[in-house]
C-alpha cells in the first residue's frame, strides 16, 4: 500500500511518506471500527437489556429507536469532571485505562476482515491475538490497584485470578482449528472453509461444535462479560475497579471492552465459521471471489467483509443476551466452571479432533462433496501450502473452485513429515 | 525536524531506533524506582518494547511469545508476587549498598557476556547496505520452528554427520526437559499454594521459634566462609570473562590441555558452591555436607579433565578448607556456630 502511495503521488525521493499515509490511512480505519463499533454495541446492549427486560430502551435521542443515544452519553461523558482521588497512585491511575483501549486495539491490527483486508498480515495472527487480547487485563490491575480503594482492588484481584485461569481453555480451543488447517494464519484458516457452509469448521465433526461453546464461554470470561463479570460486581463491590473513575477516562475502559468483544467474537468467526464466507459461496460460483479483475475480486471482498462483520456482530449478541439472562457466578463458581469443565472439555476435544482426523471419519461437507467413500486421504492432506497452491493454479489460468482445488492440492501430513525427516529441503517451507 | 527525517529516511531504523530507546529508559526506570508497583509497570513497557524489536526484526512469532509469556508473566508476577504477598515495607524498596554491588557484578559480568556474543556474529562487521538495496523480508512461518522443536530440522538436512541430518539436530531433549521442569514447578506451586491444614501438634511452633535467642556468628568462621565467597565469586566473573572472549577460551583450553565442556560445568559448580556457602551463612546445616558434596564433585571434574596430579591437588585443598572450616565452626562449645545450625 506504501508504494501505492508513492506511485500515485509520484514520490521518489522521499519512501517513508507514502508508508506514513497508508499507516495513517489504516490506523484512521482501525480506530474508527473499535470507537464506533462501541458506540454502536452501547446502543445495541441498551436495546437487547431493555427487550429482555421487557422495557423499550433509549427511544427519544435521534428518533424512532433512540440511535443517538450513546453519542448523547459521549458529550456528557465529555463534559464530566476529570477526577483523581487523594489516595490514587497518580501516574498509574491516569495511565491504566489508555493500557486497557491500547491491548484491545491493537488485536485489530493482525485482525483480518476479509481476503487480504487486513492492516498487518501476519504469519502468527492467531497467536499474536491471543497475546494481545490477553494484555488488556493489566490495564485493569492497574486501574484497581492504583485506585487506592478497596473495591477497586478487589476487583482487580478477581480480574487477575479469572483471566489468567481461563487463558488456558482459550488456548487450548484456539489450537484445535490451527490443527485442522495446518496454519496460525487466520487469513488462510478462514480460505479454507470456502464453500458450502458445511465446510465451516464448527461443523467439521461433533468435538469442534463442542469446541466452539467452550471457547465461547471462555472467550466471554477472558473478555471480563457477564455471567463472568465479577471484576465490576456491582452489587458488591459498586463497580469493581472502574469505581473510582469518572468521564472520558472511565469511557476508555468501556471502549475497551466492547472492542475485545467484537475482537474474539470476530476470531470464533474466522476460526469456526468460516470468516468472510458466506453460507452459500454465491461469489466463488460466480467466479468473482478469485477473478484476475480487481473490482469484482474486491467486491467480492466487500460482501465477505458484511459477511464477517455481520458474523461478529451477532457473536457479540450472543454474548449480551447471556448477560442479560445469567445470573453473576460467585467467584468459587468461576474458578470450577473453568477448571473443572473447560479445561477438561476443551481438553478432550482437542484429543477427539486429532483422533477424528486420524481415523479419517466423515463430516457433512464429505456428504456434500460426495466424498464418503475416501474421506481419508482428503483427511491427511496438511494444509500449510493451500494457499500458495491456489494462487499458482490462479495464475495457470484454471479457474478451480475452492474445494476442488483443496481435494486435489495440498500433501499428506505423513509424507511430508517422513521427508522432511530423510532431509528433503523443500518439504516444509 | 527536517534534519531528523533526513537521517533517518526509512521507518525500519526509526523504529528500532524508538524501541531500543524506550526498552533502554524503562529498564533504566525500573532500576532507579523505589516503588515496586512502578517497577513491574516499567518492565513491562520495557520487555513489551523489546517484543516491538523482535517483531521488526522479521521474528514475528518470537515478538508473540515475548508479548505472552514475558509480559503476561511480569503481570502474573506484579499481582500473585507483590500485590497479595507483600507488606508495607516491601511496596517501597530501599536498595542498600551491597546490593548495588552485587547487582553490578552479575549485571556487569552478564553484559560482559552478551557484548562479546554479539559482536562475534560476523554479520555485525560487514557494512551497513543501502535501505532501498535491502529486500523487505517475507512474513516467516512458525512451521520450521515446531518441526525442530520436535527433532526435525528441514533446514538441517545438507549437514555433514548423517545422524544429524535425519533430525537427531532438533530440540526434542531440550523440549522435554523444558516441559519436564515446568512440570515440576508447577506441582510446585500447587504444593505452596494449597490450603494448610491445621494440626495441634504445630499449632504453637511458630511461638516457640519466635522465643528463641538470637543466633551469635563465631567470628572466624564467618571470615573464613566470607573468604571463601570471595574467592568463589572472583572465580565466577574470571570465568565468565574468559567464556565471553572467544579466543581467550581457545588459548586457556588449548594450554591446560582441557576439554571444551570445563568450563561450563565449572561456571555451574561454582555457582552451586556460592549458594551452599550463603545458605550457610543463613545457618542452614545441610549446606555443610552441600559443600563436601561440591569438594567430591570438583575433585572428580578435575581429575577427569586435567588428569590426576591436578586432581589430587585439588582433593587436597578442598579437604584442607573443609577442615578448618569445621573447626572453626566448631569453636566455642554448646555456643558454637555448628550447634546454632537448624
Amino acid at each position: 500500500m506504501g508504494h501505492f502511495f508513492n506511485d500515485i503521488f509520484g514520490i521518489t525521493e522521499h519512501v517513508w511518506l507514502g508508508h506514513t499515509i497508508a499507516a495513517l490511512i489504516k490506523c484512521a480505519i482501525l480506530l474508527n471500527i473499535v470507537a464506533v463499533g462501541a458506540l454502536f454495541f452501547i446502543w445495541l446492549e441498551r436495546k437487547v437489556s431493555g427487550r429482555i427486560q421487557d422495557r423499550l430502551g433509549p427511544t427519544r435521542v435521534g428518533g424512532r429507536f433512540g440511535w443517538l443515544q450513546t453519542i448523547a452519553d459521549g458529550i456528557k461523558l465529555l463534559a464530566k469532571e476529570d477526577l483523581t482521588p487523594a489516595q490514587a497512585d497518580a501516574l498509574l491511575f491516569r495511565v491504566a485505562p489508555y493500557i486497557s483501549f491500547a491491548a484491545s486495539f491493537a488485536a485489530y491490527l493482525a485482525l483480518p476482515f476479509s481476503n487480504g483486508w487486513v492492516a498487518w498480515e501476519l504469519n502468527v495472527a492467531v497467536f499474536f491475538i491471543l497475546a494481545v487480547v490477553g494484555l488488556e487485563v493489566f490495564g485493569v490491575i492497574l486501574a484497581g490497584y492504583a485506585s487506592g480503594s478497596k473495591w477497586s482492588l478487589f476487583g482487580a484481584m478477581r480480574e487477575a485470578a479469572q483471566v489468567v485461569s481461563y487463558e488456558v481453555p482459550l488456548g487450548l480451543c484456539v489450537v484445535v482449528p490451527v490443527l485442522l488447517c495446518g496454519t496460525l494464519n487466520l487469513i488462510t484458516i478462514a480460505n479454507m472453509q470456502a464453500g458450502l457452509f458445511t465446510n465451516w469448521l464448527v461443523f467439521h465433526d461433533p468435538f469442534t461444535f463442542c469446541i466452539f461453546w467452550v471457547y465461547f464461554t471462555c472467550a466471554t470470561a477472558s473478555v471480563n462479560r457477564a455471567p463472568f463479570d465479577l471484576a465490576e460486581a456491582e452489587s458488591e463491590l459498586v463497580a469493581g475497579f472502574h469505581t473510582e473513575y469518572s468521564g472520558l477516562r472511565w469511557s476508555f475502559f468501556f471502549m475497551a471492552e466492547y472492542g475485545s468483544m467484537f475482537a474474539v467474537s470476530g476470531l470464533a468467526a474466522i476460526l469456526f465459521f468460516g470468516g468472510w464466507n458466506g453460507p452459500i459461496p454465491i461469489f466463488h460460483w460466480l467466479g468473482w471471489a478469485n477473478s484476475e479483475t480487481w473490482i469484482l475480486r474486491e467486491t467480492a471482498n466487500l460482501f465477505g467483509a458484511l459477511n464477517f462483520i455481520f458474523k461478529a456482530v451477532l457473536g457479540v449478541t450472543l454474548m449480551m443476551w447471556a448477560r442479560w439472562t445469567l445470573p453473576r457466578l460467585r467467584i468459587d463458581q468461576v474458578m470450577t466452571t473453568c477448571l473443572k469443565y473447560c479445561v477438561p472439555l476443551a481438553a478432550m476435544g482437542f484429543l477427539g479432533v486429532i483422533a477424528w482426523q486420524y481415523l479419517g471419519l466423515w463430516s457433512p461437507n464429505d456428504i456434500y462433496l460426495n466424498r464418503i467413500a475416501k474421506p481419508f486421504e482428503h483427511r491427511s492432506e496438511v494444509r500449510e501450502q493451500w494457499r500458495a497452491e491456489q494462487e499458482a493454479a490462479n495464475r495457470d489460468g484454471a479457474s478451480a473452485s475452492a474445494q476442488t482445488t483443496k481435494s486435489s492440492g495440498g500433501r499428506p501430513i505423513f509424507a511430508t513429515v517422513s521427508a522432511a525427516a530423510e532431509g528433503n529441503k523443500g518439504g516444509v517451507q | 525536524m527536517n534534519l531528523l527525517l533526513a537521517t533517518i529516511t526509512d521507518w525500519h531504523s526509526f523504529f528500532f531506533y524508538l524501541f531500543a530507546a524506550i526498552t533502554c529508559a524503562f529498564a533504566l526506570a525500573v532500576l532507579f524506582s523505589n516503588h515496586i508497583v512502578h517497577m513491574a509497570f516499567y518492565l513491562v513497557i520495557s520487555l513489551g518494547a523489546s517484543a516491538g524489536l523482535f517483531i521488526l526484526a522479521g521474528a514475528e512469532f518470537v515478538g508473540a511469545m515475548q508479548l505472552l509469556i514475558y509480559v503476561g508473566g511480569t503481570l502474573v508476577l506484579l499481582i500473585f508476587g507483590v500485590m497479595l504477598t507483600a507488606q508495607e515495607r516491601f511496596i517501597s524498596m530501599k536498595t542498600r549498598g551491597g546490593e548495588w554491588v552485587m547487582g553490578a557484578l552479575v549485571g556487569g559480568a552478564v553484559l560482559v557476556l552478551l557484548v562479546r556474543t554479539a559482536f562475534g556474529v560476523d554479520d555485525w562487521s560487514r557494512p551497513r547496505p543501502h535501505p532501498e538495496e535491502v529486500s523487505p523480508i517475507a512474513s516467516q512461518t512458525a512451521t520450521q520452528l515446531g518441526l525442530a522443536l520436535l527433532g526435525i530440522r528441514p533446514d538441517a538436512s545438507d549437514h555433514a554427520d548423517p545422524r544429524l541430518r535425519q533430525g537427531m539436530s532438533g530440540y526434542l531433549l531440550l523440549f522435554e526437559i523444558a516441559s519436564v521442569h515446568l512440570l515440576i514447578v508447577l506441582i510446585g506451586a500447587a504444593y505452596l499454594a494449597r490450603t494448610k491444614r491445621f494440626h495441634p501438634a504445630y499449632a504453637d511452633a511458630p511461638a516457640l521459634r519466635h522465643e528463641r535467642s538470637p543466633k551469635r556468628r563465631g567470628r572466624l568462621a564467618t571470615l573464613w566462609t566470607m573468604l571463601w565467597l570471595v574467592v568463589d565469586i572472583s572465580a565466577l566473573a574470571t570465568l565468565v570473562y574468559v567464556m565471553a572472549r572467544r579466543d581467550l577460551t581457545e588459548d586457556l583450553l588449548a594450554q591446560m590441555g582441557a576439554p571444551r565442556w570445563l568450563l561450563t560445568v565449572s561456571l555451574f559448580l561454582t555457582a552451586l558452591h556460592i549458594i551452599c556457602l550463603i545458605a550457610l551463612l543463613n545457618w542452614q546445616r545441610w549446606a555443610f555436607s552441600g559443600l563436601v558434596v561440591m569438594a567430591a564433585v570438583f575433585v572428580v571434574v578435575n581429575s577427569t579433565a586435567l588428569g590426576l596430579v591436578p586432581g589430587l591437588a585439588t582433593a587436597a585443598a578442598q579437604a584442607l578448607s573443609l577442615f578448618v572450616l569445621y573447626g572453626l565452626l566448631k569453636i566455642g562449645g554448646a555456643q558454637s556456630m555448628w550447634a546454632q545450625l537448624e
